[in-house]
């Protein structure tokens, strides 16, 4: 019986010890790797944490190479100048079979890397104010301005009408669908943040990475190009040439490699990556480009070269070049050879984004190059072709496209005298091809001058197969919006005409 | 505020709870009044047949008096007058006794050598079989181990209805079992994976050596599993591992050998000449330029060195036979109130597909001591050390890799040189015999401890307190090491690039897992005259914390040095992190019946877990069932032939939580940018969080049937069940626009309902020969019943009113034999060619779009079975295993089943194509499978294969040495054995094995097939 004594005490003890020690701390428990939303936007320094977040967006991270939003040489692949040999995101397939509400992953893709960009800005431009005052707060708010706008025109362009939204996502409503707004809308809306951007961002040459107003300006001429208001456009491309912070870098090749482009005058704006740290997706540019040939350039972009070009040589391989012309491959790869290793035969290896000093690239190759959205030769040859439109080809014109062809190292005659603006403006667009070769600009030149269809539709990129043909509607004018979110907005947000 | 009004008021909720309990407690100490009834002393012999039986266990029903019977199989015990008692003995069936006043009892028991124990191990507790009043299956350790295999969660297949097993590959040491129980319930990451009990606490069945398993019961329907509450939702397994028996010592060793190939592997093309021309044709017919010229095709076709022109047959690179071996020892034995099992296990395991191994070290350790009356302490401890390689792309790559090389050129040139392609415009991939050959392969070392101490008071007649802690503690790391290897083309040996390893460099990582658990509960049991009463109720605690740590570095000079030092520090990269878990619980259950006849039982559970938020996180689960012994009634006993009958109901509800460790905090997540080049830190909030989260709940209805007939000869189970799970955890549907991740919320839900039986024959044919029979048989049906916007997925759609992810195809009607008949078709997104995919036009509109996909069904089996046969003869024996699944369908695609995926090899089924001389109607022309449109443009039924499948799972033939010649060298037994394990298939599924988890890519692991040698001695 005394045992038994003993045990009873020592279970209602230990009964009642555990009964205390049922604490529920045990049970609140945080991610230790990641911040509360709570602690965040006290201190001014959140802002510079929040505004380098805004910028993240621009590493999208879907669709391999080529399919991949800010890789920009990629969108060359959906016209006549580049053909992508690997089906990533379902790009190379939806060239020949069509794009629909569901093709491959790309047109989903683009249209969620934006809104999700947007939210962070929409976020962003809720919260920034409680942290930040003044010129500081202002200068601030014009990046995110600038960047909502930047989003917002790539949808525009794209899908032409979307959901506007333009508060804090974190207070919205989402469990009923928004109708779409007219493309002329977002564009307006678009130019509105422009705007406030040009208003708000220092007047400094570009460099580090943050948009400077020459970034917001350059964005704006082409989106006033698109939207054919030419006067505006020419006006506005006039200011920043005579602002006179950018120049035409006399190394055209070095505008697209590491370390040259860091000192480029040329560049507006683009996409910056850093060794060791921030490398481009999947493997080095150089594996995807020059090792694998994901991206090969056609005949006709070759054709379109006036003959001695330099750009073709600075932007393609061409059959027999060795170390002497940049071909990077050593051994018995030395002399560049249509039909070997990837090559397919009836196409042209890519020069151009290569860093001239890598040799080999292959797996473990390292580089880092940014990817460059608006160039100096870019706002010239707009403000021709603006003018060339709104009043015809007057000497500035003339000019402008002259000082691009005739910089160190192209060095083509200027154009001939007398043009007429139907002969300017196809000297214009020509240039704008050669000049802009895999820099992503090819897609969207076709389709604001209209003539997509006529010269995508039934393209044979490589004509030593002439079965193979690509596919363009006049309705691709206006990409359909994802399936998924027609269904998620059910009978509110209506597809766009033809799909 | 309102939120902390509802705090304060779950804190008393909380209090009041424990208030509560404390009074249960006192209340069951009450309840201890004293017992007293008159004692009778009772003598008694056990015996089967004309010999004792040694050892019995005799029992007073209803109390803890116990004895053994001697080595006579005599027996003394007290007991009430009028008591019944309980006879039980390993091996042999149980009988109930009534003392009637006598005082010398003889009791003759049956054997029932195949039976599991007459008690079955439930949540918590142990319960008499007959008095079961939920639906729980069992089986024992012993004939879970008539089959052999190294992973004992294999050896479940077809030995529990109501459990579906299926090896998702053939892998050594990463087999991707996949248990459902009674059906997919859950679309949410909360997931569908059963709960595994080992040994009374939270563990791993894959970690545990299949021969240190005694039994295993299954826990199927809400009264079973509502015990587990909060984890219960899909089921429950629950483990007993070997304690060791009284009596002497005892080793026994198990020795066995298999040889093992794959089951089944596809047959292809490997003439490189045929190849060559069936290339030709297929770029011809897909609008491409032919990649051989016919000089090249000429040079294979009249190739007489046929080491510069082989034929190569890369499959038999790839597929090697293996040898698997185990080694088990076991020692147990007990003595003064001390039981012991201690078994100790090595396993050698290659792969049959080159580069894979494993090699698995297991320690079982069980104890149990008496340290006095009413005190008894006891351990269980496993312990596995995992050593496994395989290559970094893992298995599938490797097959589809190896199956998209063409037969022209052999992996190795003769001087060793590495070759990637024949030809440089050849498509191909990784060249895998390469990547073994330069052992390109990831080194995993895991260790992996369960265990737990229990420590049992009995505090008076009756009552006991039990408590049990225990921890899983799980190591794992890895190096992971990519060298720089060369390759050459075989028609020149010019260079072409590096071997594709993925990015050369080393990573290794470390992760730790720590799980602590422990329970206390207090037990009783009592009966008052026709009144039995057993109740339990504790409190648990469980907590869970994860680290891990990796690290990598790029651009090594060498490739003999595998460590981090040896590469450079640029670019070197490094992450880790944490997270913890945890679940409180509150839990009781009662189970009472009425002379034997009227069974009830109820159990409850309450539990807070840290995954959701503090307002909603406490879940009450609950479960009533009861069950009418109709045998017992008195129209029914004189009825001689039926020994027992038993119908029973059970309802309840489940919890699943599972999903994530952080569902409900809103968080930052780190996004960086490369300003001025330097990298500057970043943050933005991306997801939305749904601030009531709360329990995903399963509501289960089960009502069965037991019965025993013919002296228990025959037994029949029988479980009719409605699964209803709601409030499914997943991921709401929010628009695009939003741009922000969806919250995971509440919404949905999933009905399974289903019949499951097992039948059991055992006979006694003659002195020599006996035999059992047992066939298990299930057949579920799923509808999701709640989802919202339907979701259409690549070949699946999720729509309210049809089955959880059923097939949404487009339907192959045949093939074009002309153009005329494609003029006269319905006008297709693609442009046809003869010979071309035929695709059904649903909804007649004249052309084919995304409307024309309509619902397959197949995507669940219709039912599946197996049949258990054992024969004993003399000194021989012999088991059968039979298993099948009628029904189901897989939607395969890619390298080995389309021809030309990436350059892949046809498969020789090719030779039948349409061609327009072969105008058939089964297969399209051939075609290069890299996009080509016309069939892949289509998700269709020509994708869809039959995979129901019927097979000889296993046979094994044993002979047992005769214990009296064998005893002069001191052995108790000697057994020799033989088993075939996947021995024969019927299936209509093409090539492969048509047992798998996935449809998607055709080719995966092979499933194996292995002869096996082996041999038991025990001393």
């Amino acid at each position: 019986m005394k045992n038994y004594r003993n045990y009873t005490l020592y279970f209602l003890f230990a009964a009642s010890l555990l009964l205390v020690s049922c604490h529920k701390d045990l049970l609140n428990v945080a991610p230790p790797d990641q911040l509360s939303t709570s602690v965040f936007w006290k201190t001014e320094a959140d802002a510079d944490l929040a505004l380098a977040g805004l910028y993240n967006y621009l590493y999208t991270s879907s669709g391999g190479y080529a399919t991949s939003q800010y890789t920009v040489m990629a969108w060359d692949n959906f016209t006549d100048d580049s053909y992508g040999q690997y089906n990533y995101g379902g790009g190379t397939n939806a060239l020949t079979s069509g794009i629909t509400p569901s093709s491959g992953d790309f047109v989903r893709a683009y249209y969620t890397n934006n809104y999700r960009a947007i939210a962070a800005i929409n976020s962003f431009l809720a919260n920034v104010g409680k942290v930040l005052t003044g010129n500081k707060l202002a200068a601030f708010k014009g990046e995110a301005y600038f960047l909502r706008a930047f989003n917002y025109f790539w949808l525009a362009q794209l899908y032409g009408n979307v959901p506007v939204v333009k508060v804090d996502p974190f207070t919205l409503d989402y469990k009923t669908g928004l109708a779409k707004s007219n493309r002329v809308d977002v564009l307006k809306f678009v130019e509105e943040d422009l705007d406030a951007a040009i208003a708000a961002l220092p007047n400094d040459a570009y460099g580090t990475g943050h948009a400077v107003k020459g970034s917001a300006q350059g964005y704006k001429v082409r989106v006033l190009l698109f939207e054919k208001k030419y006067t505006e456009a020419a006006a506005l491309a006039k200011q920043i040439i005579t602002d006179n912070k950018y120049s035409l870098n006399p190394a055209y090749a070095s505008n697209f490699f590491k370390p040259d482009q860091t000192a480029s005058k040329e560049i507006l704006f683009s996409v910056k990556y850093q060794l060791p740290n921030i490398q481009h997706q999947d493997v080095a540019l150089a594996v995807h480009m020059q090792r694998w040939k994901g991206e090969l350039g056609t005949q006709d972009l070759i054709n379109e070269y006036e003959a001695n070009d330099p750009r073709k040589t600075m932007t393609f391989f061409f059959q027999g070049d060795t170390k002497a012309q940049g071909w990077p491959f050593t051994g018995d790869l030395a002399v560049a050879t249509s039909g070997t290793d990837s090559w397919l035969a009836g196409y042209y290896a890519v020069k151009k984004w290569l860093t001239p000093t890598l040799t080999n690239p292959d797996y473990g190759a390292l580089d880092d190059n940014d990817f460059v959205l608006v160039r100096f030769a870019d706002v010239k040859l707009m403000y021709a072709e603006a003018t060339n439109e709104a009043t015809g080809p007057d000497a500035s014109v003339y000019q402008q496209i002259n000082e691009v062809r005739l910089r160190p190292g192209v060095s083509m005659p200027a154009l001939p005298a007398g043009l007429s603006a139907a002969q300017m403006r196809d000297r214009i667009r020509h240039e704008r091809r050669v000049e802009f070769a895999l820099e992503g600009l090819r897609y969207f030149d076709l389709r604001r001058w209209g003539i997509a269809t006529q010269k995508l539709n039934g393209f044979v990129p490589n004509p030593l197969v002439p079965a193979i043909k690509t596919k363009y509607e006049d309705k691709y004018e206006f990409w359909p919006i994802p399936q998924t979110e027609i269904d998620r907005n059910a009978g509110v947000l209506l597809q766009n005409a033809g799909y | 505020m309102k939120d902390s009004m509802l705090v304060g008021k779950l804190n008393v909720l909380h209090i009041h709870l424990i208030t509560h309990l404390r009074c249960l407690f006192l209340f069951i100490l009450i309840v201890l009044s004293s017992n007293l009834f008159a004692q009778l002393v009772i003598k008694g012999k056990v015996a089967t047949g004309d010999s004792a039986l040694i050892g019995a266990t005799v029992q007073v029903k209803g109390t803890n008096t116990i004895t053994q019977t001697d080595a006579n199989g005599n027996f003394t015990i007290s007991a009430p007058t009028n008591a019944t008692l309980v006879i039980s003995s390993v091996g042999f069936g149980s009988e109930e006794v009534k003392t009637n006043n006598r005082s010398n009892l003889n009791i003759q028991l049956t054997s029932s050598a195949q039976q599991i124990g007459e008690v079955v191990v439930v949540g918590y507790s142990t319960q008499a079989k007959r008095k079961l009043t939920s639906a729980v299956a069992t089986v024992s350790g012993e004939d879970l181990n008539k089959r052999v295999a190294t992973n004992p969660v294999t050896l479940l297949q077809g030995q529990l209805p109501g459990l579906q097993v299926i090896q998702g590959s053939g892998e050594p040491g990463n087999e991707a079992v996949n248990l459902r129980i009674r059906g997919i319930s859950t679309f949410s990451g909360a997931g569908n994976d059963p709960l595994v009990i080992v040994d009374g606490l939270p563990g791993s069945l894959n970690n545990l050596n299949p021969n240190d398993i005694e039994s295993v019961s299954l826990l199927k329907d809400a009264a079973s599993a509502a015990i587990y509450g909060s984890r219960g939702a899909n089921g429950v397994i629950v483990i007993k591992t070997k304690k060791g028996k009284g009596g002497s010592f005892s080793m026994s060793y198990n020795y066995n050998i298999g040889i093992s190939n794959p089951t089944s592997l596809p047959d292809v093309i490997s003439n490189s000449a045929e190849f060559m021309q069936l290339s030709n044709e297929a770029y011809t017919n897909s609008g491409r330029a032919p990649l051989y010229t016919q000089t090249q095709i000429d040079l294979y076709a009249n190739a007489t060195d046929r080491v510069k022109y082989p034929n190569h047959k890369w499959l038999d690179d790839l597929f090697k036979t293996a040898y698997v071996q185990n080694h088990y020892l076991n020692l147990s034995g007990g003595k003064d109130n001390t039981t012991y099992s201690l078994g100790i296990g090595i396993t050698d395991q290659p792969g049959t597909m080159i580069g894979f191994s494993y090699k698995k070290y297991t320690l079982d350790l069980g104890l149990t001591s008496k340290v006095n009356k009413r005190v008894t302490i006891g351990t269980n401890v496993q312990m596995r050390y995992g050593d496994r390689k395989y290559p970094p792309q893992g298995a599938g790559d490797m097959f589809l890799s190896t199956l998209a090389q063409s037969p022209l050129y052999p992996p190795q040139a003769p001087d060793g040189r590495w070759i990637k392609r024949a030809y440089p415009n050849e498509q191909g991939t990784k060249n895998t015999v390469g990547i073994v050959g330069e052992d390109v392969r990831v080194r995993s070392f895991d260790y992996y401890i369960q265990g737990n101490l229990s420590l049992d008071v009995e505090i008076m007649k009756g009552l006991t307190w039990e408590n049990k802690a225990g921890a899983n503690y799980d190591s794992y790391k890895f190096n992971d090491f990519r060298p720089v290897v060369q390759t050459y083309y075989y028609n020149d040996m010019s260079s072409a690039g590096l071997l594709d390893v993925g990015t050369p460099g080393l990573n290794v990582g470390r992760t730790d897992n720590l799980y602590t658990v422990y329970y206390s509960q207090l037990s009783y049991r009592k009966t008052m005259g026709d009144h039995t009463f057993s109740a339990f109720a504790g409190y648990q605690e469980e907590n869970n914390q994860a680290s891990s740590i990796n690290a990598g570095r790029t651009q090594f000079t060498t490739n003999l040095i595998r460590e981090l030092n040896g590469g450079p520090t640029n670019g070197m990269t490094n992450n880790g992190t944490s997270s913890q878990w945890a679940i409180h619980s509150f839990y009781g259950s009662l189970n009472y019946d009425y002379q034997d006849k009227y069974l009830f039982g109820a159990s409850i559970r309450y539990d807070g877990t840290s995954r959701l938020p503090e307002d909603t996180r406490w879940g009450l689960f609950y479960s009533f069932s009861g069950g009418w012994r109709v045998s017992k009634e008195s129209f029914l006993e004189n009825v001689s032939w039926l020994n027992d009958l038993k119908i029973r109901g059970s309802w309840g509800q489940l919890g699943n939580q599972n999903i994530g460790t952080y569902p409900y905090q809103p968080t930052l997540s780190t996004r960086d940018y490369a300003f001025g080049g330097s990298v500057s830190p970043g943050y933005s909030a991306s997801t939305l969080v749904e601030p009531t989260l709360t329990w995903e709940t399963t509501r289960v209805l089960d009502i069965g049937i037991d019965l025993s007939a013919f002296k228990n000869k025959l037994s029949f189970t029988a479980d009719w069940f409605n699964k209803y799970t709601f409030d499914i955890l997943r991921g709401s549907q929010v628009p695009l626009w939003l741009g922000l991740n969806a919250p995971t919320i509440n919404n949905g839900a999933v009905r399974n309902k289903g019949v499951e039986f097992n039948a059991q024959y055992r006979d006694k044919i003659s002195r020599d020969l006996s035999f059992n029979v047992s066939v298990n048989f299930q057949r579920y049906k799923n509808i999701l019943e709640k989802f919202g916007k339907t979701e259409i997925g690549g070949t699946t759609i999720r729509q309210e009113g049809h089955p959880l992810d059923q097939f949404y195809l487009y339907v192959w009607d045949g093939i074009f034999q002309s153009q005329e008949e494609i003029n006269k078709s319905p006008k297709q997104p693609v442009t046809p060619t003869p010979g071309d995919l035929k695709i059904r036009d649903v909804n007649a509109d004249g052309k084919i779009d995304d409307k024309d996909r309509t619902f397959i069904d197949g995507v669940y089996p219709s039912y599946q079975y197996s049949v258990n046969l054992g024969l004993n003869w003399r000194s021989f024996d012999l088991n059968a295993q039979m298993y099948g699944s009628e029904g189901q369908k897989i939607y395969v695609n890619g390298w080995g089943i389309e021809p030309f995926r990436q350059g892949s090899v046809p498969i020789t089924n090719w030779r039948n194509r349409w061609t327009p001389t072969n105008l058939t109607n089964t297969m399209p022309k051939i075609y290069v499978a890299d996009g080509y449109a016309p069939v892949q443009n289509y998700a269709s039924t020509y994708y869809l294969k039959d995979a129901s499948f019927f097979r000889l799972k296993n046979i094994q033939v044993g002979y047992s040495v005769n214990p009296i010649l064998i005893s002069r060298i001191g052995m108790k037994s000697a057994r020799v054995y033989f088993a075939a394990d996947n021995v024969l298939t019927a299936s209509k599924f093409p090539g492969l094995d048509p047992e798998r988890t996935s449809g998607g890519n055709y080719v995966v692991y092979p499933q194996v097939r292995t002869f096996t040698f082996g041999a038991t001695v025990q001393f």
